[in-house]
This record gives structure tokens, sequence and C-alpha cells, in this order.
């Protein structure tokens, strides 16, 4: 009887724990943020935001220096003109560091949600999306000055064309507002949630992709839709630009050059796995990382020039700094979370976080 | 292995979803009774199991085993299964339907959580789950709709703070919010495991003994899992006990006495 007794608490215990371990919210849940001021590389990934040497890719610090379990970081953090280095973290707080030591400056804990999308900054403000559904205005005290609510999580950094703000949704539709807050001066719905934010021509119009398999170009003063083009999947990342062309990717692979005036087809590539991150046009090339672990270097006809394989997951944008193109990696054998490689596909350096 | 199920349960949950207008809570309910109508066989045949064992328990072999191996218990045990295999019954019938209901929730915790993502891995997975002939309807469902309800949330754990003016913060479970759905689990959790324990016919019962405790373990189990997960996994506890409730009634082998008694004669 008392075997009987144990062996069912056993028995329930081992399922708990079993269960317990399904837990959806602790495992690492996004992929390395990077940004590049000057000679420094910022990443965020998981529970730290590094400082790394540009040149050798060495730490120069971190931020919190010790883990804490309660937070992960993973939007690319960004600097703001006087100084201030802001994160947001998954633990709902968003913080200001100083981009030179590390130390934090000021946090704001007044948001419930966590923080996805990285903010964007101008002179005035901070715009920072959060999951709750709402767009914050931020002094760079990180006291709230006005909200924008929509109806769904914000994942996307809003763009600006120094007068309004242009924000992707999930809730399908990309807005317009007004830099001092209230309603949208326009909206316009798409087929499909937006986790990542359009990309603006200096001619104004906005170029975006959605999950309903689209990409769309809309006139940023009227809201208008110029065109819109079916893809072969999710598209996740913004698009990029070249000259008189949109660079767009879906998570199918399919790598697009679409004429920006029309949306007709240039050419189009299969990377033969998923693209998450945006294509990096630099220097007449436009690189493109894949979940498989490639990064490819393409020229502008389409025709690929070389192929290099890193290993892991490649989920971040291709970042360029000087003569260097970083790459974020997720699940890396050698435990490296972000990789440099030089325009020939030559890695340069590696950095794996020591703990 | 678990992706055989969790992949199809995630699809048949937005095909619900989509079907019903969007609402995610009322897509686990229907996922739930369907689940509980196609597993129903197991259930029957558990009854009938259980109904024997009951039938056993008060026959005069059992009685008389029970009195002359008093004082040996390992040969009371021996003698009690050979009474058990004599008359094709299961000493452990009354937890069959708890086991099937543990084995099964695992593939729906995981589809209720891959279905709600809050992360951009999670939507990654979500969209690698999507079976490619549906996904491009299902695609334009993304985000669900997690709001049911008094829950603002089906993926996060449930509480309903309607009572937060009466009761502070500070008091410990209850101040963060009272969790119905996890008292719901419990209540209906006991009901099922109750409706169908056997009377224990002696002291030495160890098959009784043996349900007796899971009738008290189980609600326990469950309503950790309830409280502590997601209120949509907490919805599927309680929808399923009671559709499992009302298959017990309808099919009239349970005997609704054992809800009030101790289950001990």
């Amino acid at each position: 009887m008392k075997k009987n007794k144990l062996l069912t608490i056993i028995f329930l215990l081992a399922f708990g724990v079993l269960l317990s371990a399904c837990g959806t919210r602790v495992m690492p849940s996004s992929w390395p943020g990077i940004t590049v001021d000057g000679d420094t590389v910022y990443v965020a990934y998981n529970p730290h935001v590094y400082a790394l040497r540009l040149d050798n890719g060495r730490e120069i610090w971190r931020f919190p220096n010790e883990p804490d379990n309660s937070l992960t970081i993973f939007a690319a953090p960004v600097m703001t003109e006087d100084g201030q280095l802001l994160a947001g973290g998954y633990n709902h707080i968003f913080y200001s560091l100083d981009p030179d030591t590390g130390q934090e400056n000021w946090r704001n804990e007044d948001v419930d949600n966590l923080w996805i999308g990285s903010p964007l900054v101008t002179e005035e403000r901070i715009y920072a999306p959060n999951a709750n559904h709402t767009l914050y205005a931020l002094d760079f005290d990180g006291d709230i000055i006005w909200e924008y609510e929509s109806g769904d999580p914000l994942w996307a950094t809003p763009v600006t064309d120094g007068d309004t703000l242009y924000l992707a949704a999930m809730d399908h539709n990309l807005y317009a507002l007004p830099f001092g807050g209230g309603d949208p001066r326009w909206l316009v719905p798409l087929n499909g949630a937006m986790v990542n934010g359009p990309v603006l021509s200096p001619d104004g119009v906005l170029y975006v992709g959605s999950f309903g398999n689209e990409v769309v170009a809309v006139d940023s003063q009227t809201g208008k839709l110029l065109w819109e083009v079916p893809t072969e999947d999710w598209v996740w990342a913004s698009p990029s630009l070249g000259e008189d062309v949109v660079y767009v990717a879906d998570i199918s692979g399919m790598l697009y050059a679409l004429d920006a005036t029309s949306g007709d087809e240039i050419w189009s590539l299969d990377a033969g796995s998923n693209i998450t991150g945006s294509p990096l046009v630099h220097e007449d090339t436009i690189y493109i990382a894949t979940e498989g672990g490639d990064v490819l270097a393409v020229d502008t006809t389409g025709k690929r020039i070389w192929t290099e394989a890193i290993g892991g997951r490649l989920l971040s944008s291709p970042v360029a700094a000087e003569d260097l193109i970083l790459i974020g990696i997720v699940e890396a054998e050698s435990g490296a979370v972000i990789v440099a490689l030089d325009l020939n596909g030559v890695q340069q350096w590696a950095f794996a976080p020591e703990n | 292995m678990l992706e055989i199920l969790i992949v199809p349960f995630i699809n048949v949950l937005l095909f619900i979803y989509e079907f019903i207008g969007e609402n995610f809570g009322l897509a686990i309910i229907i996922f739930t009774i369907v689940l509980r109508l196609a597993t129903y066989p197991f259930t029957k045949k558990q009854l009938e199991s259980s109904q024997k064992m009951q039938e056993m328990q008060q026959s005069k072999e059992w009685q008389k085993i029970q009195k002359k191996y008093k004082k040996d218990k390992e040969k009371l045990a021996q003698e009690q299964m050979s009474l058990y295999k004599e008359m094709g019954v299961s000493p452990f019938s009354s937890c069959l339907p708890s086991l099937i209901q543990m084995i099964i929730i695992i593939p729906v915790f995981f589809s209720v959580s891959r279905t709600l993502v809050f992360t951009p891995l999670q939507m990654l997975q979500l969209r690698s789950d999507l079976f490619s002939s549906y996904s491009s309807a299902f695609s334009k469902l993304i985000p669900l709709n997690s709001q049911w309800w008094w829950i603002k949330d089906l993926g996060q754990p449930e509480r309903w703070d309607g009572l937060s003016h009466i009761i502070p913060e500070s008091f410990p479970i209850l101040g963060a919010g009272i969790p119905i759905l996890t008292i719901l689990v419990v209540i209906t959790s006991f009901l099922q495991s109750k409706m169908i324990t056997p009377t224990s016919s002696g002291p030495d019962d160890q098959s009784a003994a043996m349900s007796r405790s899971m009738t008290y373990m189980m609600p326990i189990m469950f309503a950790f899992i309830a409280y502590s997960y997601s209120a949509g996994l907490a919805l599927y506890f309680v929808v399923s006990n009671l559709v499992t409730i009302i298959q017990y009634i309808l099919t009239g082998r349970v005997d609704l006495r054992n809800l009030f008694s101790s289950g001990k004669k």
C-alpha cells in the first residue's frame, strides 16, 4: 500500500517535472540584435548587452555584469544623439545605458509587456513599440509623453520622414501617426501581420512586407497603395533599397529584386533556407543570411558571388561596418553569437561570450 | 514522437478558430469536446472494467479471501491478483482515464502554447507547424486573439481581479487575483475521479487505495499545472473533465453515491 502511494507520488512528480520543462517563456526566444557605432559593436543577446571592439571582436563591457535570470534582451540597441544606448528587455524594462561603460543611466518600468522591437530615436523623442499593442513616445529621461494603442502586439521599429511616424503593426495595419501623438493620418490594411517596419525611399514611398505573403508600396503622404506583389511565403524582414530596386526576402528563402516604381520582378533567387533578416545592400552587393547557416553575397543581377557556411541559425539581419559584414548567430556549435566576415566572406573574428 | 500529435492539434485548433469566427477560447472548448469524443472508446472500456471491479469486490469469493488471508498480506495480494485475472479485471482500471488524459495533455499543452506566440522564435516555430495546404489561410489569422471572456490572455496563467478592491495585493495566492479556472479544475477533476473510484472492500484493498490516492492526487496535480501554466490549458482541463463526467452519467454505469462516500466500507 505504502509502496503504491509512493509510486503514485513519484509518477506525478515526474510528470510535473516533465511539464515544467515545457515552459514557453524561459528559453532563448529570439536572435542577436546588432548595432554599430563608430568602432564599437553593440550586441543584445539573451541575458546581456555586449559592447565589442569592431576591429577584433573583443568584449569591452557587458550589461548587466552578472546574468540576471529575469532579463533577456534581443532588440538591437539604439544610440541617441546625446550619447545614450537604449535597449528594451523581455523583462518589461526599458534601459538607458552609458555606451562607454555599460552603466545604467535610467530605466523605465511603467510598461507591462515585452520590448521586442528596437526603438526609433529622433532629435526630440524616443518611439518604442511594445508587445502590449502600444507605441510609446518617451523623452530622454525615460518618461512617457504619449502613447498610441494598436490592435495587436508591436514588434516593428517605426520609421519617420521627419514629420510623420510610419508604424507597421501585427494587427495587419500600416499606420501614419503624427509626431505629437493622436489619431492616425491614415492607415492601410494589409493581408497579414507585420513584424518589421517599412523602409522609406527618398521620394516618399514606403515598402513593407507581411505574413500575408506580399510586399507592398504605399505613398507615405496619402496612404495610397501603389503596388502589391505576391511572395512565396511570409515576409518577415524589412525590405532594403538599392538604386530604383527593392530587395525583399521571404521566409521560404526567396530573395526578390523588384522594380521600385512598378513592383515588377527583375530577378529572384532561391537561397535554399529560410530568411528572416533584411537583405543588406552594401557597395553594389546584396548580402543575405539564412536560417540554414549560410551567408550569400549576390550581385545586382542576381548572380551569386560567394556562399559562406557559418553554421548555426542565422536569423538576424546582416550589418555592414567599415569593411566587415556582421552576422548574428543562434545555436552555433562554437557558442559564437556574432561573426565578422570581410567582403569576400572570410571570417575575421567571432565572439562567443564567456560565462 | 509528440510532434505527430502536436502539429495536427495546432492545425485543428486553427481550423476551428477560423471556422467559429476567431474565438480561441471557444476553439479550445470545441477542440476538447472533439478530443474527448474521439477517446470515448477508451472511456467506455474503462467504465466497464471499473464496474466489473466493483461487482467483483462485492462477490463472495473476494470477501472470502479477504477474511482468509487477513494476516498474510503477501498471500492476499497474490489471491487478489488471481481473482482479477480470473474475472478479466484490471486493478488499475479506475486510473486509466486520468492516465489517458495525462498522455494527451502534453501535446495539448504544446499545441496551445505553440499557437499563442509571444516571441520571434515561437512565431517561426508556428510557421513551420502550419500545414502547407492551409498555411496561406492560417497566416492571415496571426496573431491569434488570445483574450476570452474575463481571461486577458489564454497563453498566460488565469487570475480574475474582480475582487482586487477587497483583497489586498499582498494577500497570499489570491492577492494576484482569484484563479477561477484552477478552482474549477480541482472541483471537476475531483468529481470525475470520485465518480468511478471503487469502494474499498477492506483496509488491505490495494487497488482501491491506489484509486483513492489518485482521486486526491490528480486534482492537486492538475490544479498545479492550471495555476502555473496557460489559461488555455486550464480551460482544456475543465471542459475535458465536464465532458467525461457527462459521458459517465450518460452510460449509466457509474454509481453517483460514490460522490458522497468516503471510499471506504
